[in-house]
């Protein structure tokens, strides 16, 4: 025999990037009910009183009436589209409701449509979480506990009914995370992967919070291997090819670069929107920081988020600070739990670095409390003897879903979107399909798309967002007369809110100049019909 | 409107090509298994293989006494390699060159040399390897060409891989080294990078692959089924390789960074499109030729359409991109439609970063350093070569169809050999 040179190259390496190496997730019992059970649960704790809970949101409505504007009209918007955000998130809903044999109205109200796609979205992550919890952790404890308290937290499950960019988001995300998880030495899963990070990119574009985190585990996964170059390459190429074609877009529109004034900005008529203006927009909207304890963050935290689930915030911080120290001091042995930490870190930077805040802002920070808290306690229970692991788990299983059903128990049995619908209802009974109304957007689509021959359209119907703000509306419609409007449909709270941000006073002189002719409520929900006095 | 769908149509069409050839050229990159496959043996047979090394030459009188040499010093028992240079009659200057190598050899005892002349028509290298294959008497057949820089342990590591695995036809790989000697020839090296790197292993495991013009080693018994080489074929290793699939004949590919054989670039631009041309050209008469229709299954048909039928479809995608992002500012087609229209301008992109991706690797694999320069020349060579690879597309198409057959000779000058000698110096 002969020998040869000596190979003085990189070589594969197979790199699950989880706490135990590919292959060795260990084989704890027969395992294999339980992914299907918990894409069960999902389904039942999403899908149970869906159409009745929560309250139909402004912002859902608008992501609908986006997908109208696409199925009806060819456009991104039925307004001017000023590149509020990237339209990947409302294509998918059009295209969803493109399938739909009724439509828009195939469950009711056109939001239930909506409802509809996310519960399946949901449970496409349900599955995807679950497998990039395994994957992270090697322990088939963790990855249920993480899909349990993603699927079951009161908090998750009322942000994630709601039809919400940032749920479309996740779920392209998570299936990001998943090929990055499940790499398996190939150059094309990290491509995969880079692909789908790019949609959640162009779905929200708050999602480039989670690249500086996601790059580090690519470079981790492949810097020993051969791959290494193409690898980072591909990966890079990928999401900035895809995320491109939003400015190009814009580019090929004309509405890349700013063009004197804009009414996004002045609230006048400007020559014509602009994608970087609104960047700009978007990155000087200030609001006060964390450290100002009157901050919309605190208002939302107290108000919203620690009374529906202070499981899920409270153990998913602790979590995290575990996770990262465990993460920092033995980053081979505890790489996952480092991973999931970054990941929620990156995104809680977000939240809290003082713009502006909207309370379903939290809605992409749930996956990765859920996942902080799966690994941690995963490692805790695996950690135990042999003889206490099931019992504990069983134990702890069962006390978690007890405590978040019982805590979420309006999410099953509360009817809360009754009011909106009455209040459609009364709509369609009393106002004259020609009048002009200022709405909010939870019922744009159902005002302008038709049930069948017999319901009315109003097609004069406008959001007030729209009325205020879009130079189309106020002065071409309107001819900046709030006197051209007859009836002021009125959400929960919209008045307080608008007194409180005082930016539409186009709107608040038409509501104080209103006289009320139908009100309808359900607990302190209270929804009001007006008509304006001319 | 009609147009306009055409268009998008079209350029969809592209995108899906554009995305397949930029896959197979990362194949070996996406398949660790085919990565660990592809290398070389670490530990080496005794040597059992006896080998008939066929040496076609025309014109190559700078070079041909240096192959002859290298080819006599590998590290393989002499007695178990025969080689054969092989000339035409009216090439005396090569024919001579060649005599003087043999006889100072033979004077050191060296003697399994033997010179093959031949004066019959076609004076081309499939004619040539016929003449030599029927003079030679060796269990495997090789082919290197006059200007190869063979490693002195290919023998070996055929040798063992034909043993251990009992394959009877291996491909080892070619590379092009020359790579900062003119605009063009970056870019060329990079071609054969990917080519013999990665693609070739996915055409193998395919069960489809056009095998390179030489370091291919048949078993003598598979090029006595196939009757050597077809004389009329431009480019007859892909046609070998085609019938060989037809065979259901397994190749096994060898590209290990430090055992590659050494080529050099075409020395100008004009040698450059003629080989190229003749290169297109023979892959359309391979095409025209219909072996791959006995191909067994639809899949392995169907890509060696796409392979022969590929430098076509460059051709058509290097006019295609300026005409697309032209059409993308200038003609009024809905943005949507625009977007479309652009994506094969993508994965041209996609392809010039795996290029200088594919650059770096080249260079760590062979201790080179190329200048921070390099990429930027890419850059801007890079449509005009791919506006030259479609020239040669076009120009074999119409010599095709005019039945123009002639072999246009690339030139060899030894570029790959100075540029050893200047980084020793």
């Amino acid at each position: 025999m002969v020998g040869a040179g000596d190979e003085g190259k990189r070589t594969s390496q197979a790199n699950n990037g989880g706490d135990n190496s590919a292959g060795t997730v260990k084989p704890l019992r027969k395992r294999g009910w339980q992914l299907p059970f918990l894409m069960a649960v999902g389904f039942i704790s999403h899908a149970y009183n869906l159409f009745q809970y929560p309250i139909y949101l402004g912002d859902e409505g608008i992501y609908m009436e986006q997908a109208w504007a696409v199925l009806r009209l060819g456009k991104l918007a039925p307004y001017t589209y000023f590149y509020d955000h990237a339209p990947t998130g409302w294509l998918m809903i059009a295209g969803w409701v493109y399938l739909l044999p009724g439509k828009f109205h195939q469950f009711g109200m056109a939001i239930n449509s909506g409802r509809v796609l996310m519960l399946l979205i949901h449970v496409a992550s349900v599955f995807l979480i679950y497998k990039i919890a395994k994957q992270m952790s090697g322990s088939g404890i963790a990855a249920f506990l993480t899909t349990l308290i993603f699927t079951l937290s009161p908090l998750a499950i009322y942000y994630q009914r709601m039809v919400l960019l940032d749920n479309i988001m996740v779920f392209w995300l998570l299936l990001s995370l998943y090929f990055l998880t499940h790499s398996g030495g190939r150059l094309m899963n990290i491509v995969a992967s880079s692909f789908f990070f790019g949609l959640s990119l162009l779905t929200k574009e708050n999602a480039i919070f989670f690249l500086p985190v996601l790059g580090y585990m690519v470079y981790v996964d492949t810097k020993e291997t051969y791959r290494f170059r193409f690898a980072l390459t591909s990966w890079l190429f990928t999401w900035s090819a895809l995320l491109s074609m939003y400015p190009l877009y814009a580019l090929l529109k004309q509405e890349l670069l700013p063009a004197g004034t804009s009414f996004i900005l002045t609230g006048t008529p400007g020559e014509h929107v602009s994608l970087i203006q609104t960047w700009l927009w978007q990155l000087t909207r200030r609001n006060s920081s964390i450290l100002d304890l009157d901050s919309q963050f605190w208002v939302f935290f107290n108000l919203r988020w620690w009374p529906r689930d202070a499981f899920i915030i409270g153990a998913g911080l602790l979590a995290i600070f575990v996770n990262l120290r465990a993460g920092l001091s033995a980053r081979q042995r505890h790489q996952g739990a480092l991973y999931a930490a970054l990941l929620a870190l990156s995104y809680g930077f977000y939240i809290i670095r003082g713009s502006v805040m909207l309370e379903f802002y939290l809605t992409p920070m749930l996956p990765f409390f859920a996942l902080n808290i799966g690994l941690l306690a995963g490692r805790i229970i695996d950690g135990m003897p042999k003889t206490v692991t099931t019992p504990l788990f069983v134990i702890v299983v069962i006390a978690l879903s007890g405590v978040f059903i019982y805590t979420a128990r309006d999410h099953y049995t509360l009817n809360i979107t009754q009011v909106q619908v009455a209040q459609l209802q009364w709509i369609r009974e009393n106002v004259p399909p020609s009048a002009v109304l200022s709405i909010d957007d939870d019922l744009w689509v159902d005002l302008h798309e038709p049930v069948n021959r017999t319901t009315p359209v109003f097609p004069n119907a406008h959001s007030h967002w729209k009325i205020q703000g879009d130079p189309d509306i106020r002065n071409r419609l309107l001819g900046n007369d709030w006197r051209r409007l007859d009836y002021m449909v009125l959400s929960d709270d919209l008045v307080e809110t608008l007194q409180r941000e005082n930016t539409q006073d186009f709107i608040l002189t038409a509501i104080r100049n209103s006289r009320l002719i139908a009100q309808f409520q359900k607990g302190d929900v209270l929804l009001q019909i007006m008509q304006v006095n001319k | 409107m009609v147009l306009i769908i055409a268009l998008m149509i079209f350029s969809i069409i592209l995108s899906i090509q554009a995305a397949y050839t930029v896959y197979i050229m990362l194949y070996t990159w996406d398949r660790p298994e085919a990565y660990e496959a592809a290398k070389a043996p670490k530990v080496f047979r005794v040597p059992e293989k006896s080998f008939t090394v066929l040496l076609p030459a025309r014109h190559e009188e700078d070079v041909i006494q240096q192959t002859i040499e290298r080819v006599v010093r590998a590290s393989y028992p002499k007695r178990l390699i025969e080689i054969i240079v092989i000339c035409e009659a009216g090439d005396r200057g090569t024919i001579e060159k060649a005599e003087a190598k043999i006889a100072e050899l033979n004077a050191e005892g060296i003697g399994n040399l033997t010179l093959a002349v031949f004066d019959d028509k076609p004076i081309n290298k499939p004619h040539g390897l016929n003449v030599g294959f029927r003079d030679s008497h060796n269990e495997v057949v090789t082919i290197f060409d006059a200007e190869d820089e063979i490693h002195p342990d290919i023998f070996n590591i055929v040798n063992t891989v034909m043993v251990e695995e009992e394959v009877k036809v291996v491909q080892c790989g070619v590379q092009l080294m020359n790579y900062d000697s003119s605009w063009y020839s970056t870019l060329n090296v990079l071609e054969y990078f990917f080519w013999f790197k990665s693609r070739l292993h996915y055409h193998a495991r395919m069960g489809m692959i056009p095998l390179g013009g030489n370091t291919v080693f048949f078993a003598r018994e598979i090029m006595e089924r196939l009757g050597g080489w077809d004389e009329q074929n431009l480019t007859e290793d892909a046609d070998v390789g085609i019938r060989i699939s037809v065979l259901k004949e397994k190749v096994r590919v060898v590209y290990d960074d430090e055992y590659v054989t050494k080529e050099e670039t075409p020395p100008t631009l004009g040698h450059f499109i003629r080989q190229r041309t003749r290169w297109s050209q023979g892959f359309l008469q391979t095409l025209k030729k219909g072996t791959w229709k006995q191909l067994p299954s639809r899949e392995q048909q169907l890509m060696a359409v796409y392979t022969l039928g590929f430098p076509t479809i460059q051709a058509l995608l290097a006019a295609y991109v300026p005409v697309s992002i032209w059409m993308m500012f200038a003609m009024k087609v809905p943005v949507g439609a625009a977007l479309v229209l652009l994506l094969p301008s993508y994965f041209l992109l996609a392809h010039y970063i795996i290029g200088v991706v594919g650059l770096y690797e080249f260079a760590d694999a062979h201790g080179l350093k190329p200048s921070p320069i390099t990429p930027l020349v890419m850059a801007v060579s890079y449509v005009p070569y791919q506006w030259v690879l479609a020239y040669a597309a076009f120009r074999a198409t119409f010599r095709e169809m005019l039945g123009i057959r002639n072999w246009e000779k690339t030139a060899h000058v030894g570029a790959h050999r100075q540029e050893r000698e200047n980084r020793a110096a």
